[in-house]
């Protein structure tokens, strides 16, 4: 479990973080979401012991030698080394023997193929990504923390880190931390989700409850509904066979109701997340 | 703390720089043994012009012992510089790589992980001096020979070839010492100032100022200074060896060295690392 109470850290007159006060569980994932400068990386250095924090406390409850894992803004790695060679060195720096089959293993778990020889900085940034979650799962730690893990990534890697992270918090009963300004992404994998703006946690709940607030448009995709008079009432944007339009959720949900009734085959249909609107809700 | 050393020569001997390092070290080799063989006889004849007018000079005095002292003399500058940029780069290429965040992400010791990175310069600093000494005895007594050694120390001294290359291993393992130093001394700068290019130029920039005030007599504080000490190499090549003399160079040289770990691994440890 992940706690911390009234985190700041000011770095002479700039206050990076203020009065940070959040909880993780064993087994949860945990979002937080800001803009950049909000202060996700200095509340993540905290986390890690790599800064410490003006006033506040916090605790990862563990008794393992490496309590929590994470990766702070990139995965930076050896790039001369090779997978394998990145992993044995992290892992002999905490006195953690890794026969070549348990670094096998580990590649594979993060999917990456340990067939690979070559350095890494042929890997792609996703590939990166994927190794250094495999760098801080060494060691087995009770929580993760990642910062910005999807940036940079194609949906299939956001598809597949998604699926990891789920796993690891199902089947390892990890409490993970993840920060991102995507609110979609978060959104998909995260129960509970916390708002930061400028040091401060502006908004802090579950995840649906907090895109709740923030929903003020839907998206619908189907064929032939822009011609539909039941979307009349509404104001609206037609990109074809697309249409954003705005409504409550109430009504949202009884205007799909009518369009299937009235035969249109829907594709899709999802609020459409803003960050932006989620700060102004707050 | 072995296993940490040997992490760090691991990682130091898999980047490339580190070849480029020790193969410009292997050339200035070459280049003291190319410059000895041609123009070395003829600035010899002329350094002792005067003295063969009064003396008989006999044998072969351009000899391996002689190129060894001159290859000795790059300790000045060029292999610790060369050696400092390597060592230096053993932290800032982690800061500069962010790979010292990933380091600490993991239960590492700070005390230990800086201890690591000191017993690495010193060994490869042994390793350096060492692969110095092989490979310049090699070139020279091969190309050169045998023979009496020739040092101008507070006037000409004159060696037989046996106590010349008993002089001559004596100077490296003093060179040793003082590599040692200067390796120590490079990773504290790194501890200081982070920036790669900034403990490059503060590296040649203590070389340097080292080079100037050897030159400089500051009276009775002569047997304290620092850079005074690390001449301490060339108290081999008088011709009456002052043991008291020797031990205290080679003494105060490893307690500027320690002290210098010292502070260097104080403030790393007291460094925030984000």
């Amino acid at each position: 479990m992940i706690n911390t109470k009234g985190l700041t850290k000011q770095y002479g007159q700039l206050t990076a973080l203020k009065n940070v006060t959040l909880t993780v569980n064993r087994g949860e994932i945990a979002g937080i979401l800001g803009p950049n400068g909000a202060g996700k990386t200095t509340l993540f250095k905290i986390l890690t012991g790599l800064i410490s924090p003006t006033s506040g406390t916090f605790s990862i409850e563990s008794t393992k030698a490496k309590k929590i894992g994470a990766i702070i803004e990139n995965p930076q790695l050896y790039e001369y080394l090779s997978a394998q060679e990145n992993l044995t060195v992290f892992a002999n720096y905490q006195h953690l023997a890794l026969s070549t089959k348990d670094v096998d293993t580990l590649l594979i778990a993060v999917g990456l193929d340990p067939t690979r020889k070559d350095q890494v900085k042929n890997y792609s940034l996703g590939m990166k990504q994927r190794l250094g979650i495999a760098t801080a799962l060494l060691n087995q730690p009770d929580a993760l923390i990642l910062d910005e893990p999807f940036l940079g990534l194609d949906p299939m890697g956001m598809k597949d880190l998604r699926g990891m992270l789920m796993q690891l918090a199902k089947e390892q009963n990890m409490a993970i931390l993840v920060s991102s300004h995507q609110l979609e992404e978060l959104s998909k994998v995260c129960e509970q989700l916390h708002l930061l703006q400028n040091g401060l946690i502006v908004s802090s709940g579950k995840t649906a409850e907090i895109l709740h607030k923030a929903t003020q448009q839907y998206r619908i995709v189907g064929d032939g509904i822009a011609s539909s008079a039941l979307l009349a009432p509404f104001t609206k944007e037609i990109l074809g066979d697309v249409i954003l339009f705005s409504s409550t959720p109430a009504e949202a949900k009884s205007l799909l109701k009518a369009l299937i009734q009235e035969g249109h085959a829907i594709e899709s249909f999802g609020p459409e997340l803003n960050l932006d609107d989620l700060y102004s809700s707050t | 703390m072995i296993g940490l050393a040997k992490i760090e020569l691991l990682k130091l001997f898999r980047q490339q720089r580190t070849l480029y390092g020790i193969s410009v070290i292997f050339a200035i080799e070459l280049f003291i043994v190319a410059g000895a063989y041609v123009q070395g006889r003829d600035v010899l004849e002329l350094l002792l012009e005067n003295l063969s007018k009064t003396f008989v000079l006999e044998g072969n005095l351009m000899n391996g012992h002689l190129v060894m002292y001159l290859v000795l003399n790059s300790l000045w500058f060029n292999f610790p510089l060369i050696m400092m940029i390597l060592v230096s780069g053993m932290l800032t290429n982690e800061h500069k790589d962010g790979t010292i965040q990933t380091i600490f992400l993991q239960a590492v010791s700070k005390r230990l992980f800086i201890i690591g990175k000191f017993m690495a310069a010193i060994i490869f600093s042994v390793m350096v001096s060492l692969f110095v000494l092989v490979t310049s005895m090699l070139m020279a007594y091969t190309v050169f020979g045998n023979g009496d050694l020739i040092t101008y120390l507070e006037g000409l001294n004159f060696f037989a070839p046996e106590v010349a290359f008993q002089r001559i291993l004596l100077g490296f393992g003093s060179g040793i010492l003082l590599m040692t130093f200067y390796g120590v001394t490079s990773i504290s700068l790194a501890v200081w100032f982070k920036d790669q290019t900034i403990t490059w130029i503060l590296c040649a920039f203590v070389l340097i100022f080292n080079g100037l005030l050897l030159k400089v007599d500051f009276g009775f504080l002569n047997q304290w200074l620092l850079p005074k000490m690390t001449n301490a190499w060339q108290q081999f090549f008088y011709y009456e060896l002052n043991w008291s003399v020797i031990a205290h160079q080679h003494l105060l040289l490893l307690l500027y060295t320690v002290l210098i770990a010292l502070i260097g691994g104080f403030s790393f440890i007291k460094k925030e690392i984000g």
